[in-house]
C-alpha cells in the first residue's frame, strides 16, 4: 500500500490543496461581506455596517451577523440591525444567470432602535429632504386673532362708556355754566358799581339830574331784582347736578353691555385653531413620509436605471423581451425581532417577500409584513410594486393600544396644549401611484390628559384655568391627516376634534376675561364718573358761596345806596298847605 | 552612457528571444493576436476567462500572448470611449434584440458579460485587429529568425509558406 501510496508526494499537496480552499474560502467571505456593504451603499444610498460574513460554497449558505444599516432621515441613527440574516441561496441560479436567487431568515432583528443603543461608527450621508408648507395662512390667521385680541383686552375702553361720556358731557356743560354765572355775576357787578358812580355824580347836582336821581330806585330795584335771580339759579344748581347725576346713574346701569359689546371679539375658528396647534407635528410628520416613500424610490426604482458594469467600464444593456432574472432575489425572508414605536420594544415577527435588487424584471410586487407578538398590536403592510407601467406604493399601518407618547401642540409664545401620554390607535393607509399621493393618517389617543399653557402675555386675555377645565375633560384626541397632491408637492387636509373643543374651551376662556374685564371698567368708569361728579359738587359749592358773597356785598351797595339817594319831592298845594301864611315858600 | 544603451538593447535582444523562444513566427502571431484580444477585453467575465484559457492551452507563444495581454490592457481604458459607443450601436441594433436576448438567457450567459457594451466593443474591436497584428507580427518574427539564423550559420527557410519555418535542421 505504501508502496502505491507515495505520502511523501501527496500529503504535501492535499495540505496546499485544503490551505488553497481554505484561502479562497476566507478571500470569498471578505468579499461577501463588503460585497453586501458595498450593494446596500449603492442600492439604498445609505451607510451600512456587516461585522462579519460567513459563506459556504457546499451549501450555498451566506450568513451575516452584526448588520446595521443607518437611517437615512435621521443622522447618527440606525434604520436597522440584526443580529444574525441567514441565506440559502440557490447554486445552480447562481451558476446559471449569475444572480442570487434564494431564501432566508433575519433574526435578532431591531427597526428603529434608540439611538442610546447605536455606536457611532459610520458616517451618514446627507440626505436633503423636501419641507412642506403646511398650513402657514390658517396659523398666521389664528395668531393674528390672538394678538387684536390682546390688544382689545389691553385697550382702555372707560372712554366709551356712557356713564362715562354723560359725566364728561355733565363736567363740560358745568364748565361752560359755571362761565356764563361768573360773567353774569360780573356784569351785574359792573353795572353796580357804574349806577353808583352815576349816582354819586347825580347827587351832586340833584337839579340837573332830576330825572336820573327819579330812575334811580326803580334801576336799584331792577338790578337787585336780577341778582336775586342770579342768586336764586345759583341756588338751584346742586338740583341741577342732582338732574345731571341721575342720568349719569341711569347710563351707569348700560355700561356693563357696553363694554361686554366692546370687548367682543369673533369666536375662534376651529379649522384655523387646529392647524395651529398641529402645524408643526404635521409639517414634520408630512416631510418624513414623503421622504421614506422618496427613499423606498430611490431604493426600488421604478425603471432600470442606466446600469455601470462593476468594473465602471461601459453600460450594461438590458434586451428587449429578456427573461433575464434580477441580480439578486429573496423569495421569502423570515424576519423577527422588535420594533421600537415611540421608543418602546415591540416584539415582532414578520415576512419579506419577492426582495430584490431589480424590481422592475419581477412580475410581482415586493411585500413586507410585519405583526407585532402580543400587545401592543402592531400590523404593518408595505406593498412595492414595480411591475407595470406605473410604480404603485402601498402603505398599510394598523397600529393599536399603544403608549401614545407627549406631545406639546401649538406655540409657546401663544396657546399651547399639552397632551399626556395616552393610550393611541393609529392607522395608515398611504398610497401612492407613480407620483400620485392619497391616503389619510388617523390617530386617536384615549384617556389623554390635556393640560393647556398660556403665554403670560396672554392670561390678560385667556381664562388659563377655565382653558384648563373646558378641555381637561376631553377624554380622547381623535386627528385625522388626509394626503394627496404629489410627493414633491404634497397637500393635506387636517381634522381633530381637538381644534373645535379648544376653540370652544378659548371661547369660553375669552368669555369669562370678557365678564371680568367689563366688570373692571365699569368699576374704572364708576370710579372716575364719581370722581368726576364729587369734583363738580365741590366747584358748585365754590361757586354758590362766591356767588352768593358778592351778591350780597353788591345788594348792600344797592340797598345803601337806595337809602341814600331818595327822590327829591317837589312842593304841592297839600304841603304849601302846611306852611305858614307869611312863609317865603308859599 | 553607450554602457547604458548597450546594455539595454542586450536586455531587449535577450527578451525577445525568450519570448520568441523556439517558437514559429505563426505561434507567435497566434500569440500575440489572442493575447491583444485578451488585453482589450474587460476582465471580470467568462468571455476573458475563455481567451486566457485559449492562451493557455493553444499551442501558440503564451509569453508574447502574456506580454501582449498586459500591454494592451493598458490601452483599454483609452480605447473605452470609443468600444463603448461601438458597443452601444451592435447592441443596440433592433433587429437583433431577440437575438441577444435568446442568448443572454441561455445558461451561464449572463457570465459570459456580452451584454456589457465595452466588453462587445472591445471584442470586435480585437477581432478586427486580430488579422493585421497576426500579420505584422508573423513577418516580424520570420525577419527576426531569418536575421538570427543568418547570424547563427543556419539556412534560410522560405517567408512565405511558412509551415516548416521552425528553424530546424534536420
Amino acid at each position: 500500500m505504501s508502496q502505491l501510496l507515495r505520502w511523501q508526494y501527496v500529503v504535501p499537496r492535499v495540505l496546499a490543496i485544503v490551505v488553497a480552499l481554505l484561502a479562497v474560502q476566507y478571500v470569498y467571505c471578505l468579499r461577501t461581506r463588503s460585497g453586501v456593504e458595498r450593494a446596500i451603499r449603492k442600492r439604498t444610498r445609505v451607510e451600512s455596517e456587516v461585522n462579519a460574513a460567513r459563506a459556504s460554497f457546499v451549501d450555498g449558505r451566506v450568513i451575516l451577523s452584526g448588520v446595521k444599516v443607518a437611517d437615512p432621515s435621521a443622522p447618527g441613527q440606525y434604520l436597522l440591525e440584526a443580529d444574525c440574516c441567514d441565506l440559502a441561496l440557490y447554486w445552480e441560479a447562481r451558476l446559471a444567470q449569475g444572480t442570487c436567487d434564494g431564501r432566508g431568515q433575519i433574526s435578532g432583528l431591531r427597526l428603529f432602535p434608540p439611538a442610546a443603543a447605536n455606536s457611532h461608527s459610520i458616517a451618514w450621508p446627507a440626505h436633503s429632504m423636501p419641507v412642506p408648507n403646511f398650513g402657514e395662512p390658517e396659523a398666521q390667521q389664528f395668531a393674528s386673532w390672538l394678538h387684536e385680541l390682546k390688544a382689545q383686552f389691553s385697550y382702555d375702553w372707560t372712554e366709551r362708556l356712557a356713564s362715562v361720556q354723560r359725566s364728561e358731557e355733565l363736567a363740560a356743560a358745568w364748565s361752560r355754566r359755571q362761565r356764563e354765572l361768573a360773567k353774569r355775576r360780573d356784569d351785574l357787578e359792573v353795572r353796580a358799581d357804574a349806577l353808583a358812580k352815576l349816582a354819586a355824580a347825580a347827587d351832586r347836582n340833584p337839579l340837573r339830574n332830576r330825572a336820573f336821581l327819579a330812575q334811580l330806585p326803580a334801576d336799584i330795584v331792577a338790578l337787585k331784582a336780577e341778582m336775586k335771580a342770579l342768586g336764586a339759579e345759583v341756588e338751584r344748581l346742586p338740583d341741577e347736578l342732582e338732574a345731571g347725576r341721575r342720568a349719569v346713574v341711569a347710563d351707569r346701569a348700560g355700561d356693563l353691555s357696553i363694554a361686554r359689546d366692546l370687548l367682543s371679539a369673533p369666536a375662534a375658528n376651529g379649522e384655523q385653531l387646529t392647524v395651529y396647534l398641529f402645524r408643526e407635528q404635521v409639517t414634520d410628520l408630512v416631510s418624513e413620509l414623503a421622504s421614506w416613500l422618496q427613499w423606498s424610490r430611490t431604493v426600488m426604482p421604478a425603471h432600470a436605471p442606466q446600469t455601470h458594469s462593476a468594473a465602471g467600464r461601459g453600460e450594461d444593456v438590458v434586451f428587449a423581451g429578456s427573461k433575464r432574472p434580477p441580480q439578486v432575489l429573496l423569495r421569502r425572508l423570515d424576519l423577527a425581532g422588535t420594533m421600537y414605536l415611540a421608543g418602546q420594544p415591540v416584539p415582532l415577527e414578520g415576512v419579506l417577500t419577492d426582495f430584490t435588487t431589480e424590481p422592475w424584471l419581477l412580475d410581482r410586487p415586493m411585500v413586507l409584513e410585519l405583526k407585532s407578538r402580543g400587545s401592543p398590536h402592531v400590523a404593518v403592510r408595505m406593498t412595492l410594486d414595480r411591475s407595470g407601467a406605473v410604480p404603485r406604493d402601498e402603505i398599510l399601518v394598523d397600529c393599536r393600544e399603544f403608549t401614545c407618547p407627549q406631545m406639546a401642540l401649538g406655540a409657546a409664545d401663544g396657546l399651547q396644549l399639552s397632551l399626556g401620554s395616552a393610550t393611541g390607535a393609529l392607522n395608515v393607509s398611504l398610497q401612492l401611484e407613480d407620483d400620485r399621493l392619497s391616503g389619510d393618517v388617523q390617530l386617536v389617543q384615549s384617556g389623554v390628559c390635556v393640560s393647556t399653557a398660556v403665554s403670560e402675555s396672554l392670561t390678560r386675555t385667556l381664562a388659563a384655568d377655565r382653558l384648563q377645565g373646558t378641555l381637561g375633560s376631553i377624554g380622547s384626541a381623535a386627528t385625522r391627516l388626509s394626503l394627496r397632491g404629489t410627493l414633491a408637492e404634497p397637500k393635506c387636509t387636517l381634522w381633530s376634534n381637538l381644534g373645535p373643543a379648544a376653540a370652544k374651551a378659548v371661547e369660553i376662556a375669552v368669555a369669562d376675561r370678557t365678564e371680568e374685564r367689563a366688570r373692571e371698567l365699569a368699576v374704572r368708569a364708576q370710579r372716575r364718573v364719581d370722581e368726576q361728579l364729587a369734583q363738580l359738587d365741590r366747584k358748585i359749592g365754590e361757586t354758590q358761596s362766591s356767588v352768593a358773597a358778592q351778591l350780597e356785598a353788591s345788594g348792600e351797595d344797592l340797598a345803601v345806596m337806595a337809602a341814600e339817594y331818595r327822590p327829591q319831592q317837589r312842593l304841592d298845594a297839600a304841603r304849601l298847605g302846611r306852611l305858614p301864611a307869611q312863609s317865603l315858600f308859599r | 552612457m553607450r554602457f547604458l544603451r548597450s546594455e539595454l538593447v542586450a536586455l531587449v535582444r535577450r527578451m525577445a528571444g525568450f519570448l520568441a523562444a523556439n517558437d514559429s513566427p505563426r505561434q507567435l502571431a497566434m500569440g500575440a493576436a489572442l493575447g491583444m484580444i485578451l488585453g482589450l477585453v474587460p476582465k471580470g467575465n467568462l468571455i476573458a476567462l475563455t481567451l486566457l484559457v485559449l492562451l493557455l492551452l493553444l499551442r501558440l507563444n503564451k509569453g508574447l500572448g502574456l506580454a501582449a495581454a498586459v500591454a494592451f490592457s493598458s490601452l483599454g481604458p483609452w480605447s473605452d470611449p470609443f468600444t463603448h459607443k461601438l458597443g452601444l450601436v451592435v447592441l443596440g441594433y433592433e433587429p437583433l434584440q431577440s437575438t441577444y436576448a435568446a442568448l443572454y438567457d441561455l445558461p451561464l450567459a449572463p457570465w459570459l458579460g456580452f451584454d456589457n457594451t465595452v466588453v462587445t466593443g472591445t471584442l470586435l474591436v480585437g477581432l478586427y485587429l486580430a488579422y493585421p497584428v497576426h500579420h505584422a507580427t508573423w513577418l516580424a518574427a520570420s525577419r527576426w529568425q531569418l536575421a538570427k539564423r543568418g547570424t547563427q550559420g543556419v539556412p534560410h527557410p522560405p517567408l512565405r509558406g511558412g509551415e516548416g519555418t521552425t528553424g530546424s535542421v534536420a
